[in-house]
């Protein structure tokens, strides 16, 4: 197959994949809804087993950030089954519509309609023929989608976070005394949170405008952002980089 | 690019609060309470139904448990101190080191260890009655029957004197790290304590 041919061939299937994604959209939006709904449950039932056969102490390591944890958790899953949800509804109304356009082929026929023209064309000019209210009910769905998408990528990263942070604080407690579990935990925290804030700074700094133009510094803002984002979102960096970049806002 | 920081604001808004919520609720606290003269975080006024088997649906015990609010007069106060992972961290400050002759069998060994650990956890919890009455103590170690949770088990014979009608025990315990300090310094009830109304018939 020529190169040519197999470019239009892949644009047509990609085409083809595209407008029927209503389907396995449906099907996981469906699922989603049914686990999202489900799993807070289990949630709590791994925070009453933290904190009855696992939490070894009061106070921040042992009790907030679980806490924190488990918050996150909870409110990701309730945030994404509104979503889902919410997603499912206009997804249905899309269908509905689409039925409805095989029964009323030439939509809304504004020129047969019993009003004034003023009426006709201010109606015409908010809610467009039927392609274009398809079109907007279709779009919104797949952004609906696609945001709860990110949405879980995030959560993902930034509770394996927490986890990495809890275990390595967690696990050296068992190991050492609690004198000197008090500096490492101490150190860990005081690391943690000026490697966090320096990279946050560095970041805003380096995007600032007198700097962008610089190559050395856009090279250095580009590779710090990149690498910090490996560490946060192993494995999904990408999927969120993607997602990102697509929602984030432009100058136009 | 407005209307998308706006919707953005607006959804880390939502988001926050939501997860605030969420994050009150772990802690068990109700931060929002709209009622002027309902006061759900006062123990010593407030009947919990945490505190009573017989309210129990599923899942753990997260603090001590007696049958039910209501007792008949001459029966024994049963009373069930679930014992979580932290309790080890507690009692550990509280206890010294016991360890029995290496002469004695595998048997009498953890015969005299578990007594003294008996010995020293009866100690630890102080049971009052009414704030009136300190009643003896005599737990024993007890998995409890409707979800496998191991605890203390204890049973109280109560003063002959007592009288129909609202009584309160307090499981109360000494203060063992800076963390207890400064929560009792505080007036509120530690981890494991508990303050739990009943009524005689």
């Amino acid at each position: 197959m020529s190169d040519s041919n197999s470019k239009l061939h892949n644009k047509s299937w990609l085409q083809k994949v595209a407008e029927q994604s209503w389907e396995p959209e449906l099907l996981i939006s469906g699922l989603a809804i049914f686990a999202t709904l489900n799993l807070p449950e289990y949630v709590w039932k791994f925070h009453h087993y933290y904190k009855y056969n696992l939490q070894l102490d009061s106070g921040f390591i042992d009790e907030l950030v679980p806490i924190l944890v488990v918050g996150v958790f909870l409110t990701a899953l309730q945030v994404l089954s509104f979503a889902f949800i919410f997603h499912f509804i206009v997804r249905a109304f899309w269908v509905g519509l689409m039925g409805l356009t095989s029964v009323y082929r030439e939509g809304i026929k504004y020129d047969d309609l019993p009003y004034s023209e003023y009426y006709k064309t201010e109606m015409k000019k908010r809610i467009g023929d039927k392609d274009t209210f398809l079109l907007a009910t279709d779009k919104l769905a797949s952004l609906i989608f696609s945001i709860a998408a990110l949405f879980v990528l995030y959560l993902i990263g930034i509770s394996v976070v927490y986890i990495v942070f809890f275990i390595l604080v967690n696990g050296v407690k068992l190991m050492v005394s609690p004198e000197t579990f008090d500096v490492y935990s101490n150190i860990i925290l005081i690391v943690s949170g000026v490697f966090l804030l320096g990279v946050s700074i560095i970041s805003i700094v380096l995007n600032m405008e007198r700097f962008r133009k610089n190559e050395k510094y856009s090279k250095i803002h580009f590779l710090v952002n990149w690498h910090f984002s490996q560490l946060f979102y192993p494995f999904i960096n990408k999927p969120i980089q993607f997602l990102n970049l697509t929602f984030f806002p432009t100058s136009q | 690019m407005k209307k998308v920081s706006l919707y953005g604001m607006g959804f880390f808004v939502v988001f926050m609060g939501i997860f605030m919520a969420n994050t009150f609720e772990l802690m068990g606290a109700n931060l929002w309470e709209p009622r002027d003269f309902y006061n759900a975080r006062s123990s010593a006024y407030l009947m919990n139904s945490t505190n009573y088997e017989s309210e129990f649906e599923d899942g753990y015990f997260n603090r001590p448990i007696i049958p039910s609010p209501t007792i008949k007069k001459g029966e024994l106060l049963s009373l069930f101190i679930p014992y979580s992972k932290m309790m080890d961290t507690k009692l550990g400050k509280f206890c010294d080191d016991f360890s029995p002759a290496d002469s004695l069998s595998r048997y009498e060994r953890r015969k005299q260890t578990s007594s003294y650990n008996l010995d020293c956890t009866n100690r630890f919890f102080t049971i009052v009655l009414s704030e009136d009455d300190t009643l003896e103590s005599d737990f024993l170690f007890y998995n409890h029957p409707k979800n496998d949770q191991a605890g203390l088990q204890g049973y109280f014979r109560l003063p002959d004197s007592i009288s129909t009608g609202k009584q309160v025990l307090g499981v109360y315990r000494p203060a063992v790290d800076e963390a207890d300090a400064k929560r009792d310094s505080t007036g509120r009830l530690k981890i494991y304590e508990a303050e739990i109304p009943f009524w005689i018939e």
